[in-house]
């Protein structure tokens, strides 16, 4: 496999970008209504245990993606498996989320155009860069943080003049396996969808904490949330809030700053256009290094269009409306967690009992 | 409509990678290449057509709804 180099900024930024995707958008609004910020805060103290896991695999093996590290833990046969399951895993992501934007697109300013033109445009941009590889994807995901930052600053501040602060009351009126539902939601969705970031390990250079970029991206990620949260909240209200399939976006028609600057939904799209292709484009990669992986082939490259294609030929018929894409969000964290949790606590697992093993066998020898 | 818009995606890509990637490809390459693009056209035509294919959603909903109590 050829080795690119991504910078530490690149790949946190990348991080960051990857969980914004479509939730800045989607809002991270959960059942609890005004009480989200509850589970926000609950899931990113239960997404630290998994990243410490992530920054310890990446920290062990600093040259190896996760799948390269399967295969050289658990053989061919359980490798394979393992790898083919994280394979399905990106693919099927990178589906959901080209689907999301279509559903978005159409909805938002599109309602007559079929949905699979939206999706062409969105793939081919993806797969370009994808093909451009990962550090071209870093120096996007750069730019564009800054970008999708201001508008979110932007879109708050502007927002304080209608906003109703009594909207975060009341507190605690909801029951403990609410928050706990809510918390998983928001954890597998879009936390431990950073286990993405393992199949594209290997890229990132050896001085630099995998530690510290993890973390780092969690805690602006974690800022993000809670400013698109109380954005959306305090204009909208609990009920509005809940009831909207694309929050951020209706908050965002409402924003007005005197006579001369108003509809600015748009930037609300921009930033769902911007963080959706790292998102998608990071699934490719892995969806395309996983595939290279498990067929044995020197270059993942020529894997990401034919790649590509299928996510888009998956997401064509993956719902039927608009409703059934938003009923599998409930369905959704129980779905991942074998792929987001399981799988990664198993490598790492092997992977302390494979350093531990050769150790003694240095110590030995 | 939404087939000759499948068709005239699929049919540049092909000659314009069967002209770059593809000629420096090996065999193995070439092969899974054919096989995955062949099965995203199929299945995009048949989306064409508008004939529905089973989402893999309801199986997912179908044995998680069986595993967990899940309220939508």
């Amino acid at each position: 496999m050829k080795r690119e180099r991504v910078t530490f900024n690149q790949a946190m930024f990348s991080i960051v970008l990857f969980n914004f995707g479509s939730s800045v958008v989607m809002g991270v609004s959960t059942g609890v209504g005004q009480e989200a910020w509850i589970p926000i805060l609950a899931a990113t103290v239960a997404a630290i245990p998994l990243f410490l896991i992530f920054g310890r695999i990446m920290q062990l093996f600093p040259e190896e993606d996760i799948f390269g590290i399967m295969n050289s833990l658990f053989g061919k046969t359980f490798g394979k498996i393992g790898i083919a399951l994280l394979t399905w895993y990106a693919v099927h992501l990178c589906a959901l989320v080209l689907r999301d934007f279509s559903e978005f697109t159409q909805i938002s300013s599109m309602p007559e155009t079929p949905q699979l033109p939206i999706m062409i445009l969105m793939i081919l941009t993806t797969i370009y860069l994808a093909r451009s590889g990962m550090r071209n994807m870093g120096k996007w995901s750069l730019v564009m943080f800054f970008f999708v930052s201001l508008v979110v600053i932007f879109t708050f501040l502007t927002a304080i003049p209608q906003a109703q602060v009594d909207d975060l009351l009341p507190i605690g009126s909801h029951t403990r396996a609410e928050y706990f539902e809510s918390s998983f939601q928001i954890f597998s969705f879009p936390y431990a969808e950073t286990v993405i970031f393992l199949c594209l390990a290997g890229s990132y250079e050896k001085k630099d904490s995998p530690y510290k970029m993890l973390f780092y991206a969690l805690f602006i990620t974690l800022i993000v949330f809670v400013l698109v949260f109380l954005r959306n909240l305090t204009l909208l209200g609990p009920a509005m809030m809940q009831t909207s399939y694309f929050p951020s976006y209706v908050t965002a028609r409402i924003i007005g700053v005197g006579d001369f600057l108003a509809r600015i939904e748009s930037l609300i799209s921009s930033n769902f256009l911007f963080a959706g292709i790292v998102k998608i484009t990071a699934c490719l990669l892995a969806a395309s290094k996983g595939l290279a992986r498990l067929f044995e082939l020197e270059d993942y490259r020529i894997l990401v269009l034919p790649m590509g294609m299928l996510a888009m030929a998956l997401s064509a018929f993956l719902y039927e409306n608009t409703m059934e894409m938003f009923a599998f969000l409930k369905y959704y964290p129980y779905y991942a967690f074998p792929f987001q949790v399981i799988l990664p606590l198993i490598t790492w697992i092997g992977c302390e009992f494979y350093v531990r093993k050769r150790r003694k066998e240095s110590k030995l020898g | 409509m939404l087939t000759v818009i499948v068709i005239s995606l699929f049919l540049p890509e092909i000659i314009y990678d069967y002209n770059t990637a593809l000629k420096q490809a090996g065999k193995r390459e070439r092969r899974i290449y054919a096989v995955i693009m062949l099965i995203s056209f199929v299945i995009l035509i048949l989306y064409s057509f508008k004939i529905t294919i089973p989402s893999p959603h309801g199986i997912i909903t179908k044995v998680i709804g069986s595993l967990f109590r899940i309220e939508t």
